[in-house]
């Protein structure tokens, strides 16, 4: 019989062998689903049809070029109560699809169906398009009182809203909130905010980032998603980083796109990260016989110049 | 050795003393049975530190009567006839004390013992007779229970600090997150299915330094039961496990003071007599914010943080049949992030408040009782900035419990308990977002639970306890009966079976971060969810060819509904007000093992080897598409083998583990698709099915030395310990990036080595 001490030993010893395992990076990858097919299209109430794209997905442990994922010879197509609309391939782009012929606009409240068929494969995706969207006012809150301190000019009252005195935002001074009429039908809302003056400096400023962190920052980005269940949704000053002109979109979503973007870990996380741990998961993909997003939303927008905080 | 048992106290005068008005019908009928018989009652405690010792056996070998002393170290044997018999106390690692008790007839005797702790090498030798050790075997009935002495767990090789939860993660069956999470999966259940208790309050976050530490001052712990599953009739509130961390009382002889100084903490208890009784203080901090501070004033960006926490606790005897216990406990975690500009800083606190008063009554020898109240509150706020946008999530639990319980030691073969526990808890949760409150729950819902429970021994050798435990919960009136059973039979002199099975539901819900645990979140399930419950079963074998060795096999399993998960995926400004909204709800799983544990008590070397062979599966309609999935914590094999050796003044200390690498999601498919709401292609990574993938096998051996010495006087020890000896990098969790062509997954790691040195002193 092994005494104890023998038991110590052997086990120990194991041990230090089993050190000796390292790590291929190709196992850390999960059996590949490549070539599925991937849509991504979404409609945008009031706008034209617009381009979609058609591409597969492609094994993770293989250098990835997206031209070579696009789906060239697809056969795509939209249907609604008011007719169909076919698509055919943008031969400058591989995977981009344009709508032929009369372009129609996208409906509210009604239902969309795409079907791409690629030889023997067929995708196919519903969405039903929410009700128009309409921004009633942009305020300026004092960010102690909450009260209101002015209104910024909608783009309804002043095509060129940018240059109203009352659109000059100082940044970090008082917090921006959009008060909506709420779509009928939306499932939820989302926000975007794009600097437009492509060239225009970084009002933020801290000696804690780098410049790596400087060279991160993006001039679009979008929020996670939003009930916006009492219509007043406010801007978070971390989503602003460069001055001049920006304009900020509100998108009413159907519920594909909704679901989509609550279950994205590439907009969600929580916990390890983005990418990593429990949040990392498979999106809601709302489409038979591959993966993405056929989507629809309305969408109002407001247009406002960050100016540099004093002293900066 | 003869002791002069006290014969002064006589039933009658015990009789008159009962106070009817607190008197229920039952208790008085207790009282008329228990009337008419001889008793020996007393409490067994450790000679040295006086502190009370729990399942100690006291035996009458000639008339095959005896007892084993509960919590209190009370014990109390009926029926013992006139004359002279030898008394037998004893408890392993103790030197089994001996007594020579004259009994009158019709007469009660006070015997209380002290016993000594064994030196090395005698243990082996001393004890012989079968009756003594075919007692011993009686200790415990309880099928996937482990006792321990505290100061077994000091000895383990840890981080810095010796630390409680640490060192039972090197038990078969229970697991750890980390290496830097103190949180226990005990047999495939998530840290919140197991209620810890602190002189039986429950703590609602047991961890500091985001779980680095217990919240468990080594000093202050007199011992730990850690039921792992089949748990009895007694404990409720949970669906997996119980651990039972019992406070010191303290010295009752004289004023003593012991402490220690680590690298990251100092500690210090004092204890001393209080008349007959005892009072305990200990407190701890961490010195940590000096030396961030200094690294601040150099200019790097380090967060300001400490924690502490003060144990203390007051046992007085009120009269020869009533004691009262006061104790409490506080902790708090504080980390301060400022950067000092651009509006942004990050904060976070935690911390338990506890405290209880428990008055001990004797209605007569052997009916024992105890009325306790006790508070226990939780909170917990994160508080950050960016850049002037602020987000607060803060989390508040107090719970207010009445509890009462009696015990009767109706002969040498029964034992009945009985009690009540009535807790009356008020929860908040708020979240909000850029000034714009978003989620909220004030809750005060109420609990009522009752329990009785017989431990029966039967001739045939065979041990039952059997108990029934009735749950009612305000949030949706909620009753549940929870029957719980353990069976204990002797095979052969040395091998015995053991099963057990019991219901459980749990009422409370932990919001937890994964991998580590820090400023957790505690809610109540409302009217909207169902609670979650499950049902238990155990089997097992355990040999015990001697006092040195101790094998046990087990077997569990485990079913579980009305599981949660926190709903990652709900919308940011989310109103929720509701369970529903807030969880995903109607979960089921399941978990199957088996542990082999062989034990090593006595001698030079002591230690363990543990083993368990483990599966766990989730299921959610609405995750994984449906599909079952291994939690995170989920292992196939779990190995640790666990020893200490004394060589003079030295005591070395080792432990290693062996573990499957924990379960993660990889990616499966890389792909691209434009943010919807920006337009701006995104690479990305397909997610495979949850957790199908695992890291790499776990392992790390730790080790410890220490010498004792003199230092003005007093008695000291100073240790080195060495965690992760060979500097293993485990795998924590593997994350991927999609910047480049290539898809780059970065495996996270864990703790390197890290050596630490310490003093601890007594005097």
């Amino acid at each position: 019989m092994l005494t104890f001490g023998r038991c110590l030993t052997l086990f120990l010893a194991c041990g230090l062998l089993a050190c000796s395992a390292e790590r291929k990076p190709g196992e850390l990858f999960g059996s590949a689903e490549s070539d599925v097919l991937v849509i991504d299209a979404q409609l945008l109430v009031g706008q034209p049809m617009p381009a979609i794209f058609l591409r597969r997905t492609a094994d993770p442990r293989e250098s990835y070029d997206l031209r070579m994922q696009g789906v060239i010879d697809a056969d795509i197509t939209i249907r609604s109560a008011d007719g169909l609309t076919r698509y055919f391939a943008d031969p400058e782009s591989a995977g981009r699809y344009l709508p032929a012929g009369t372009v129609p606009v996208v409906a509210p409240l009604t239902e969309y169906e795409l079907v791409a068929t690629v030889g023997q494969e067929r995708l196919s995706a519903r969405t039903r398009t929410p009700g128009p969207l309409r921004i009633r006012e942009v305020v300026v809150l004092d960010e102690k009182s909450l009260q209101v301190r002015r209104n910024l000019v909608l783009f309804s009252e002043s095509a060129d809203a940018f240059v109203a005195a009352d659109n000059q935002v100082v940044y970090l001074d008082g917090l921006l909130e959009t008060r909506l009429e709420p779509a009928t039908g939306a499932a939820g809302y989302q926000l975007s905010l794009a600097s437009l003056d492509l060239a225009s400096d970084f009002v933020i400023e801290a000696d804690f980032l780098e410049q790596d962190d400087y060279d991160d920052f993006e001039r679009e980005g979008s929020s996670p998603v939003l009930d916006g269940a009492e219509g007043h949704v406010r801007m978070p000053w971390f989503a602003v980083a460069f001055a001049g002109r920006h304009i900020w979109r509100t998108y009413a979503l159907d519920q594909n796109w909704y679901d989509f973007a609550r279950t994205d870990p590439q907009t969600g996380g929580g916990g390890f990260g983005q990418l990593a741990g429990d949040a990392f998961q498979r999106p809601h993909f709302a489409v038979q016989g591959g993966i993405g997003l056929f989507g629809s939303a309305a969408v109002d927008s407001v247009g406002f110049v960050v100016l540099p905080a004093p002293g900066t | 050795m003869e002791t002069q048992p006290d014969h002064s106290r006589g039933m009658k005068d015990m009789r008159r003393t009962i106070p009817v008005d607190l008197c229920s019908s039952l208790l008085l009928l207790l009282s008329v049975l228990a009337a008419d018989a001889a008793t020996l009652s007393g409490y067994v405690r450790d000679a040295d530190s006086s502190e009370p010792i729990f399942q100690a056996v006291v035996v009458l070998p000639g008339l095959r009567l005896g007892a084993v002393s509960n919590e209190r170290g009370y014990f109390a044997v009926r029926g013992v006839p006139a004359g002279r018999h030898e008394v037998v106390s004893s408890l392993i690692g103790h030197e089994t004390h001996r007594d020579s008790v004259t009994f009158g007839l019709d007469e009660d005797v006070r015997l209380d013992v002290r016993l000594v702790v064994e030196a090395i090498g005698l243990a082996e030798t001393v004890i012989t007779a079968g009756a003594q050790t075919q007692a011993e075997r009686e200790r415990t009935i309880q099928s996937a229970y482990v006792a321990l002495p505290a100061i077994q767990l000091q000895q383990l090789p840890a981080v810095g600090e010796s630390d409680l939860l640490r060192s039972l993660q090197l038990l078969p069956g229970i697991q750890s997150a980390s290496d830097i999470s103190s949180g226990l999966y005990v047999r495939g259940g998530g840290p919140d299915q197991t209620q810890i208790l602190l002189d039986d309050v429950p703590l609602y976050n047991p961890s500091h330094a985001f779980g680095f530490f217990s919240t468990f001052q080594p000093d202050a712990v007199r011992d730990v039961q850690l039921y792992k599953g089949a748990y009895p009739a007694n404990y409720g509130g949970n669906l997996g496990a119980i651990l039972d961390v019992s406070q010191r009382e303290g010295a009752r002889d004289s004023i003593r003071t012991t402490g220690g100084v680590s690298l990251l903490a100092a500690r210090v208890l004092l204890e001393g007599p209080s008349g007959e009784g005892a009072w305990m203080i200990s407190g701890r901090r961490t010195y940590l914010d000096p030396i961030l501070s200094a690294l601040r004033s150099s200019g790097t960006d380090v967060p300001d943080y400490y924690f502490y926490d003060l144990n203390a606790k007051l046992t007085r005897p009120l009269s020869d049949r009533d004691n009262l216990a006061i104790s409490t406990y506080y902790g708090r975690d504080d980390l301060d992030f400022d950067l000092g500009e651009a509006g942004t800083f990050f904060g976070v606190r935690w911390g338990n408040r506890a405290g209880s008063i428990r008055w001990t009554h004797l209605f007569t020898p052997a009916l024992f009782s105890e009325l306790t109240l006790f508070t226990s509150e939780y909170e917990s706020t994160t508080s950050a900035s960016f850049f002037e946008t602020p987000v607060q999530f803060a989390n508040r639990i107090e719970d207010v419990t009445l509890r009462g319980d009696l015990e009767f030691f109706a002969n040498s073969s029964n034992t009945l308990t009985g009690g009540f526990r009535a807790t009356r808890f008020n929860v908040r949760f708020d979240e909000s977002f850029n000034q714009q409150q978003q989620l909220t729950l004030d809750l005060s819902p109420r609990l009522f639970e009752a329990y009785v429970q017989d431990d029966a021994r039967l001739p045939t050798g065979t041990h039952v306890r059997f108990g029934v435990r009735v749950a009612r919960f305000s949030e949706g009136a909620r009753t549940a009966w929870m029957p719980r059973i353990s069976i204990s039979q002797s095979l052969t002199p040395h091998l015995r079976w053991k099963g057990g099975a019991g219901s459980y539901r749990q009422y409370m819900q932990l919001i937890s971060t994964e991998g580590f645990s820090g400023a957790d979140y505690w809610v109540p399930i409302d009217a909207t969810v169902d609670e979650g419950r499950s049902r238990q079963f155990t089997t097992g074998l355990e040999w015990e060819p001697n006092r040195k060795y101790k094998l046990t096999a087990e077997t569990y399993y485990t079913d579980l509904s009305g599981l949660v998960l926190l709903d990652n995926n709900r919308s940011v400004d989310s109103r929720a007000s509701t369970s529903q909204d807030i969880f995903i709800a109607d979960g089921t799983g399941h978990a199957v093992g088996l542990e082999l544990f062989l034990e090593k008590r006595t001698g030079r070397i002591r230690g363990w080897i543990g083993y368990t062979l483990g599966r766990t599966r989730r299921s959610f309609n609405d995750v994984n598409d449906g599909r079952s999935f291994s939690p995170k914590y989920d292992r196939r094999h779990d190995l640790s083998v666990v020893g200490t050796y004394r060589l003079g003044h030295w005591r070395f200390g080792s432990s290693a583990v062996y573990a499957t690498g924990q379960a993660y999601t990889p990616a499966s498919a890389r792909y691209t698709l434009r943010d919807p709401a920006t337009g701006v292609p995104q690479d990305r990574v397909l997610a495979a099915p949850r957790n199908s993938a695992r890291l790499l096998p776990y392992h790390r051996l730790d080790v410890s030395a220490r010498r004792h010495l003199t230092l003005c006087g007093s008695e000291a020890q100073v240790y080195l310990q060495i965690f992760n000896v060979y500097s293993r990098r485990n795998e924590w969790f593997v994350q991927y990036d999609t910047d480049a062509p290539e898809t780059e997954p970065t495996v996270v790691l864990q703790l390197p080595v890290i050596p630490t040195i310490g003093l601890e002193f007594s005097f």
